[in-house]
């Protein structure tokens, strides 16, 4: 009789050891380390190949996985072409900030003459889309500062990117900077 | 809180050697106070707080956890980062990225921070600092 109440206890209480860790656990995850998933759940049972870069032709503005990518050297290769140096950037985002999209209160650009170019320079911060027409004034801007520029750094960064745009518009899809 | 928790988090970082810079240029930042980043100087909050928790803004990544998770998951990325790929970084600001540790990965189980931008699960967090390694700009998950 004791021998069956003794089994019992450390059953009843090897179950709430169980549950109370795994409540405590799923909490505290939730908490801090925010989120687990097992493995019949996990992605990593289904692998897809990943696609890397900071520019990224998706679906659709906002939502859609990366069809293609590059890693496009935009700092300082092509903005260094286009005039916009450390100085130029660090006066820029001491004066209007990391979230001013390359326009200052005045409607003055980062970049003059580069109104796309602008809006690409604090990628980092804020991602931007272009679709449809962006993606012709950034193929112009873009062959603007090819035929101005003879450093090869300069023309092989815009090279990747003008392929991406290319691609972008002749799909009618969007063109993701990171 | 948030300290022992930086702490833990570190603890398991350095111990599973989740910490290393993968080559990368070391971490400037790895000797900064991580309990005293400053996310108001340059709106660090309102723009995370915005753009990166809770429902967030379409296509942007999203992280699962709240405020004080964010901000030890910053701590940790301050102190065991390592610098982000060169393309992210720009003048006047230090890109860095650390990965959550996954000390149970053995039993398949994975400890995700959040959501990229293409609404993936991702282990990795991504924190933009000034030269200062104080004041924060952003910080959001990016893809592992």
């Amino acid at each position: 009789m004791n021998k069956r109440i003794v089994v019992n206890a450390a059953l009843f209480c090897a179950v709430a050891a169980v549950v109370i860790c795994a409540v405590v656990w799923r909490n505290w995850s939730r908490r801090y380390i925010i989120e687990w998933r097992l493995p019949f759940r996990s992605e990593a049972s289904n692998p897809v190949k990943k696609l890397n870069g900071n520019v990224c032709i998706v679906q659709q503005a906002n939502t859609a996985e990366p069809l293609a990518c590059a890693d496009v050297y935009l700092f300082p290769h092509i903005y260094g072409a286009i005039g916009v140096d450390e100085q130029r950037m660090v006066e820029w985002q001491n004066k209007n900030g990391f979230d001013s999209g390359g326009v200052d209160r005045s409607g003055a650009l980062l970049a003059p003459g580069y109104p796309i170019f602008s809006r690409l320079a604090w990628t980092i911060v804020d991602p931007v889309y272009l679709e449809g027409p962006e993606l012709s004034e950034l193929l112009e801007e873009s062959k603007r500062v090819a035929k101005e520029s003879n450093d090869p750094a300069v023309r092989a960064n815009l090279d990747k990117l003008s392929a991406l745009a290319e691609r972008a518009q002749a799909e009618s899809k969007v063109l993701r900077f990171s | 809180m948030s300290e022992l928790a930086t702490c833990t988090t570190g603890s398991f970082a350095w111990t599973f050697g989740l910490a290393p810079n993968n080559g990368t240029p070391a971490n400037p930042c790895r000797n900064a106070n991580a309990a005293n980043l400053d996310y108001n100087t340059a709106n660090g909050y309102d723009h995370i707080m915005q753009n990166h928790v809770g429902g967030g803004k379409a296509g942007k990544s999203v992280y699962a956890g709240d405020w004080t998770a964010i901000q030890v998951l910053n701590s940790s990325t301050l102190s065991f980062g390592y610098m982000a790929p060169s393309i992210f970084q720009r003048t006047g600001s230090i890109t860095l990225q650390w990965a959550a540790p996954q000390p149970f990965s053995w039993l398949g189980i994975s400890n995700y921070i959040g959501y990229d931008p293409s609404g993936k699960l991702t282990t990795t967090n991504r924190l933009v600092v000034l030269s200062n390694c104080s004041t924060v700009v952003t910080s959001y998950p990016v893809p592992d």
